[in-house]
């Protein structure tokens, strides 16, 4: 079979509009009708172009990361009543100390725990909240509550409101992908239109739990005919369809270039997800070939290849189909060490490769889980989940560098100064996006909706 | 804002002055209020509670004196001179609320308000505070929607042509821009039309051709009888409704589950749309058919299946607020069924009355209060539908009830037995010492091990510790030997003991050695020996004193458990034991016992297995409801919050369409009957107008209002009001048949026009809002899914039944299978079948009456790569070549079978091209014919319904 994706590009440039030597009338438009992925202007000046949101599933622990509290040193193993986001109640429960150490790193002097040995030397980048707090106690709400803003309804997910507010820079990409989704604890629904138009939905690349060497867009390749003959078929489809048309019309013209555009993605997003020709300093420097990096180097590096082609929102998973997803300890909290192996130098790689290639400046890289863990034990060695208090850390695209903003108690457990709500943080990326949630509205069944719903407000105090 | 402030305070103390009425505290009340409280209130608070908020929060406004005091939906924020009752203290001290949200303020200001509330809140600040909204039923009901219906036919229509009395409606719109509409659509395409519309697969060539050839004037009203009459139109408006309730067939959510019996309500609804069955009682069923009464079965499993409706909705089980689950069950239902049966966001007044239309916080808890009364969970740590037996015929149900009386009066048998071996056991110990047995007694732990034996005390009864098997492996390795000297010479028995069981071995070799003499014997274990359920002997010996006698247990070619546990020489002359050489006779009636009531049981159970296999089939199981053992009222959720309680609200439906109010709900039960009745008694007008619009819309592709779920004040105005309500008495009048409707609309002038660009009209009316001509419209998912099954001849027409494949545990990853029509194909929340997903089908997560209509790059690609359009393509490619002689007919025929028509002129000269270019490059017959195949079923023509 011929099917060089080299020789199908070289013909695309060297075509007019890339269906053999036909030159055809309004193939070479941008977009299909309305709704429209051309790129929008924004409601602001926006700081960002786009967003890698490396999604830590199932809740990584604060306090074991980025929020170190003498006081689980000091109290570890005594009893102490604390407000249990489970059950609702006061309870006596036993403070459970980190089992790692801290120390400071670069200029700003963060504290970062030996956990993240890589991640750490970017900690100059990192705007560090400290103070984040969520709805949901349970995976699945607050995993869609991350995502769209609500625990229950469906709402469209943030990827989908970014796509919709700002269309997308490369028409032969989707302007919306997550990379490796989990097909558990909201699905689908996390990369969802909702009741938006269609053409907003995230599109999955790969899935949780399948090696994202193995990941592509579906339908991207054609199993039965030479490219030749895709060619000549799709030609004989144009004359056809031109035919057909007898009268002007967007929504015919709109279908009609779908099948450029399709054809162009077919051409060209092979060539975004395949890594063989970054080199191998640069697969070192992501982990890529070390056993335990190897799949969330790749993930990150084909977001790095994502956003310098374009893509507006870009998700990476680190997940997986379970129904105690990854980060998930409620026993053997020392289980965090394998997921941070996992993830510490790919981050730091892809962190280091943004900046190298000046992506960072207009990047935004968002860090973070669904929810924290609770700094008292659950069962001998474990953590519960914890809406009420944790940590996220943002970095790039028009954050202040080196920063912590907002404290939890001296238990790490719950945000007290500063705190930043799941509905603030929505807020300012979109505001860093160039986007105000107030704005950012969609009409659906009469009813203005949001992604920030009726609540939101931009933390100010973080942006550059 | 602050000269505001200044000017505000010098008319406060000057009014003050001047009035004479103000004591000297008062004014250094006041002084301390401007001084200490109202700037803090004005930095802090009146950015969200004041009249001047860009969006005021929490319904609650803290800036006049007035509405301070009345506080909002929690109560008070201030009461005079009672600290502890006023809620802006609880707040501020981030007690109750935590206010302000970015920080706390600091302990001397929170000290402030405190002495300010109790010194009795002099507050200066004029002005009303909030005003109660409420809502305006009187005015609410001048808006189109909620009056009563009106089918005036326009006046003056002069019928230039012989039209219905649909068509009058829509000329005397036409009439008033001056222009005649299109003219009638070409029988090739009013046939393709009618097809897709009412049974949703297109014609085959041969109805094409007879409907062609048929030039009886009443040759269109037969086909019209002929499709409505088909099983086929059911499953095509079964599945518009199934849009608009939300069908699917897993729950959605986190942890999605299968609704594996969701299908029966499918089959429900295309069977209610077969049989015509009047709409009003198609909503009874959905809506109260478990408390309807019954004169069959058939009726009443029909009932109970329709209540799915209600049950089906996309649930969140896992949700650990079981009191907030149960409002979210309610709040999904409540609108559902608004928006579906009423054309209104009935949810929008959860937490507040409706921004915009005339339904009140407290018509939502009236409503919910109906839903609160029904039970639809049972609740869990992850909790469950409910599921309900549906009932059989009366000769089933007798062989069920006899069955489950058996098996049940069996049970009580068995577990009676059981009871009784376990007293036994828990008498009798499992183990028997070995020095209380006579004669002399070798324990295994006493023996000589070959190999490696495990031990076990898992089987009584047994002698010491325990017992030895050899896990039925390496056979013939192992080997056991028991040692006695013979103290006195006398007739000796020789006996083994072991734990009985059906996994041992049958046949296993004990080996007797005597001086010289050697004797095997084999020993069955898998019955229990006969002595004492102990031992089992092996022969009398002649024994001298001082012989040495071997007893050796083999597992040499044995098949089972070989047990070693002990072995006994008992001195029969010696009369050792006084006994007769047993055990004491307790432990040995106690073993004889046992033994009977093993039997027995094991009887029992096998009789038991026996009954249960030969089960008279189960009833089916339906989703379904129940009522509440105690139905009542609900009480207001202020702000939607289940936790905040507000006041309790009568049980009752929207006021605004029942004016007369006098609906009684019976006390004993929740009010779905009632409910049920309502939605389609006279006074309610938005039943049938949202039933008629939604025909309308589907012979159309847009309803004359075109937000068909909303008709409310955000919705849009129906284009042809009268014309509306005409088509809603005239379902009425036809007892609420949607045939009968179907009938009368494709019969109109109007829906039979021509879809081609109407010149003149596309200038002043581009919506084709006044439809000079029909819409050309693309075909939804299904259709064109069944149509390229039809095209490739390989559509599977098996009507009803469950569809998704047996064993199936989760959606995720599901396979979509077969080839049934698209009603057919599992519809779940979260996988989407690839050709369902790009081309836009109703999410079954929300009401959709309107599906999206996208145009996307993904829909190309299914077109060109997804394996099912290449394999049918060459399905159809193969039944070319083989029933169509020549490669020139081959093309004609291609184009009749999969776009319904002829092919142009040009058509077949581009084709022929194609087809040559691949000849010439050596692509085979067939993959030529499949690479054209391929393409039309991507061209605009198959699409598209024009």
């Amino acid at each position: 079979m011929n099917r060089s994706s080299t020789s199908r590009r070289d013909m695309l440039r060297t075509t007019a509009c890339g269906f053999g030597s036909l030159a055809l009338a309004g193939l070479c438009r941008d977009s299909v009708a309305a709704p429209s992925m051309v790129a929008k202007d924004p409601h602001l000046p926006p700081k960002a172009k786009r967003v890698i949101f490396l999604f830590m599933q199932g809740g990584p622990s604060q306090i074991d990361t980025y929020d170190p509290k003498p006081r689980l040193d000091r109290d570890d193993g005594k009893q102490v009543e604390f407000h249990v986001a489970r059950t609702r109640k006061i309870t006596p429960e036993r403070v459970f100390k980190s089992p790692w150490r801290f120390r400071q790193y670069g200029e700003c002097g963060q504290p970062v725990s030996e956990l993240f040995p890589h991640m750490a030397e970017h900690v100059d980048d990192y705007c560090v909240i400290r103070s984040m707090h969520t709805e949901g106690v349970a995976h699945g709400p607050a995993t869609l509550f991350l995502h769209t803003g609500a625990t229950n309804l469906v709402r469209p997910s943030m990827g989908a409101w970014v796509s919709y507010g700002l269309g997308t820079e490369n028409q032969s990409l989707p302007g919306f992908v997550t990379i490796s989704p989990p097909s558990t604890q909201g699905g689908p629904r996390l990369y969802s239109n909702a009741f938006l138009p269609t053409l907003y939905q995230g599109t999955a690349i790969g899935r949780a739990g399948t090696g994202i060497s193995d990941g592509s867009i579906a339908n991207l390749r054609n199993q039965r005919w030479q490219d030749d003959q895709q060619r000549k078929q799709l030609a004989f489809l144009n004359s056809l369809n031109r035919q057909q048309m007898l009268e002007p019309d967007d929504e015919l013209e709109a279908t009609i270039s779908s099948f450029e555009l399709a054809y162009r993605m077919q051409s060209e997003a092979p060539a975004v997800l395949d890594l063989s020709s970054e080199s191998a300093a640069t697969m070192a420097q992501y982990g890529i070939g070390e056993q335990e990096t190897d799949e969330f180097g790749r993930q990150c590096l084909l977001a790095r290849r994502m956003a310098e082609s374009g893509v507006r929102y870009i998700q990476v998973n680190y997940a997986d189909n379970t129904n105690n997803p990854r980060w998930d300890q409620h026993s053997r909290i020392k289980e965090h060490e394998k997921h941070a192996r996992a993830i510490d130098q790919p981050v730091a790689g892809l962190l280091k490769d943004l900046k190298q290639r000046g992506l960072l400046e207009d990047t935004l890289v968002w860090w973070g889980g669904e929810f924290g863990r609770t700094p008292f034990a659950q069962g001998r060695d474990g953590r519960d989940h914890n809406p009420r208090g944790f940590t996220v850390w943002l970095a790039g695209g028009g954050v202040k560098p080196g920063m912590a903003y907002g404290q939890t108690d001296e238990f790490g457990y719950e945000a007290v100064e500063n705190k930043v709500h799941m509905h603030d943080l929505h807020a300012t990326l979109l505001h860093l996006m160039g986007l105000n949630h107030k704005q950012l509205t969609y009409r659906y069944d009469g009813r203005d909706f949001r992604l920030t719903d009726v609540a939101g407000r931009v933390v100010t105090d973080i942006i550059a | 804002m602050a000269d505001r402030r200044i000017l505000f305070v010098a008319i406060g103390f000057a009014a003050a002055a001047a009035s004479g009425l103000v004591r000297a505290d008062e004014a250094a009340d006041i002084e301390f209020f401007e001084r200490k409280i109202r700037p803090v209130l004005v930095e802090h608070c009146y950015e969200c509670h004041a009249e001047s908020s860009e969006e005021l929060q929490g319904d609650l406004r803290l800036d006049t004196r007035e509405a301070i005091r009345a506080g909002g939906p929690s109560g008070a924020a201030v009461t005079p001179g009672e600290p502890s009752e006023s809620l802006l203290l609880d707040a501020m001290r981030y007690e109750s609320f935590e206010m302000p949200p970015q920080g706390k303020l600091p302990d001397n200001v929170i000290r402030d308000f405190e002495r300010w509330i109790a010194n009795g809140a002099v507050d200066p600040r004029e002005g009303s505070a909030l005003e109660k909204q409420g809502v305006d039923l009187e005015q609410g009901r001048k808006f189109w929607a909620f009056q009563l219906l009106d089918a005036t036919v326009p006046q003056g229509a002069e019928l230039d042509r012989s039209g219905t009395t649909i068509d009058r409606f829509i000329r005397a719109r036409q009439r008033e821009q001056d222009l005649n509409s299109n003219p009638p659509a070409s029988p090739e395409i009013l046939v393709r039309r009618l097809f897709f519309d009412l049974v949703g697969i297109p014609p085959t060539p041969a109805q094409i051709r007879d409907f062609l050839a048929d030039e009886s004037p009443d040759a269109y009203s037969r086909l019209v009888e002929r499709l409505l009459a088909s099983s086929e139109f059911g499953q095509h408006w079964g599945r518009h409704w199934l849009d608009v309730v939300r069908y699917s067939d897993s729950s959605g959510g986190a942890r999605t589950r299968i609704f594996q019996h969701a299908w029966r309500y499918r089959d429900y609804v295309i069977q209610a749309f077969n049989e015509d069955r009047p709409y009003d009682r198609f909503v009874a069923e959905q809506l109260a058919g478990d408390l309807m009464p019954y004169q069959s079965e058939e009726l009443r499993r029909q009932q109970l299946t329709a209540t799915g409706f209600l049950a089906l909705g996309p649930t969140n089980y896992e949700l650990q607020d079981k009191e907030l689950l149960r409002m979210e069950v309610v709040d999904e239902q409540l609108d559902t069924l608004g928006r579906a049966m009423l054309g209104m966001t009935i949810g929008c007044a959860r937490c507040h009355d409706h921004k915009f239309d005339p339904i009140g916080i407290a018509d939502y808890y009236a409503m919910a209060g109906i839903f609160r009364s029904t039970k639809t969970l049972n609740h869990a740590n992850v909790s469950n539908p409910i599921m309900r037996d549906l009932p059989v015929a009366p000769e089933h149900q007798q062989r069920l009830d006899t069955h489950t009386k058996q098996v049940k009066a069996l049970k009580t048998v068995i577990a009676d037995l059981e009871a009784k071996l376990k007293g036994i056991d828990s008498q009798s110990s499992p183990a028997v010492a070995a020095d209380s047995l006579p004669g002399i007694v070798v324990d295994n732990t006493a023996a000589e091990m070959m190999g490696s034996w495990t031990p076990s005390s898992h089987t009584p009864r047994y002698v010491g510790a325990g017992y030895l098997h050899d896990q039925n492996q390496q056979k013939g390795d192992l080997q056991a030997t028991f040692v006695a000297q013979i103290p006195v010479a006398g007739n000796y028995e020789i006996r083994v003991a072991y734990s009985a069981g059906t996994n041992r071995a049958p046949r296993v070799p004990v080996v007797i050695q005597l001086s010289g003499q050697q004797e095997t014997v084999f020993v069955d274990q898998t019955v229990a020996p006969p002595i004492d359920g102990l031992f089992h002997s092996l022969g009398q010996y002649q024994l001298q004193q001082g012989e040495t006698v071997k007893v050796v247990v083999q597992n040499r070619g044995t098949q089972g458990h070989v047990i070693v546990d002990a072995v006994q020489w008992l001195n029969l002359a010696a009369n050792e034991n006084d006994d007769d050489g047993n055990v004491d006779q307790s432990a040995s009636e106690v073993a004889l016992q046992t033994q009977a009531l093993e039997k027995q049981l094991e009887e029992h159970r096998s009789e038991l297995k026996r009954l249960e296999s030969a089960a008279p089939k189960p009833p089916d199981l339906v989703m379904s409801v129940q009522e509440e053992e105690d139905p009542k009222d609900a009480f207001i959720c202020i702000r939607g919050n289940v936790h905040n309680r507000g006041d309790d609200v009568g049980r009752g439906f929207l006021r605004v369409v029942s004016p007369d109010g006098d609906w009684e709900i019976e006390e004993s039960e929740s009010g779905r009957r009632e409910l049920a009745e309502w939605i389609c008694s006279d006074e309610n007008p938005l039943a049938s107008r949202v039933l008629a619009n939604r025909v309308w819309h589907h012979l159309f592709g847009d309803g004359l209002v075109r937000t068909p779920d909303n008709f409310g004040y955000t919705g849009e105005r129906p284009t042809h009001p009268f014309l509306l309500d005409y088509l809603a008495v005239r379902l009425i009048d036809s007892g609420w048949s949607v045939k009968a409707l179907v009938r009368e609309v494709v019969h109109s002038e109007t829906y039979r026009l021509s879809s081609e660009r109407h010149v003149r009209a596309a200038e002043i009316d581009p919506d084709n809002r006044l439809l000079f001509r029909q819409n050309r419209r693309r075909l939804a998912a299904e259709q064109i899914r069944d149509a390229i099954l039809v095209s490739s001849g390989r559509l599977d027409r098996q009507i009803g039944g469950p569809s998704i494949a047996a064993g199936t545990k989760t959606e995720f990853g599901y396979a979509f299978a077969g080839y049934r029509r698209g009603v057919y194909v599992p519809v779940f929340r979260s996988t989407f079948s690839d050709l369902f997903e790009v081309f836009d089908v109703a999410d079954p997560n929300i009401v959709v009456g309107k599906r999206n209509v996208t145009t996307r790059a993904s829909q190309a690609l299914f077109m060109m790569n997804s394996p099912f359009i290449v394999e049918h393509a060459s399905h159809l490619a193969e039944e070319a070549l083989r029933t169509v002689s020549s490669d020139q007919e081959r093309m004609k025929w291609l184009y009749r079978r999969v776009l319904g028509r002829e092919a142009t002129e040009n058509e077949l000269v581009e084709t022929w091209r194609f087809f040559g270019e691949l000849q010439e490059s050596g692509a085979s017959s067939s993959d030529s014919w499949t690479l054209v195949s391929q393409a039309l079923f991507a061209c605009l023509d198959f699409r598209y319904i024009h």
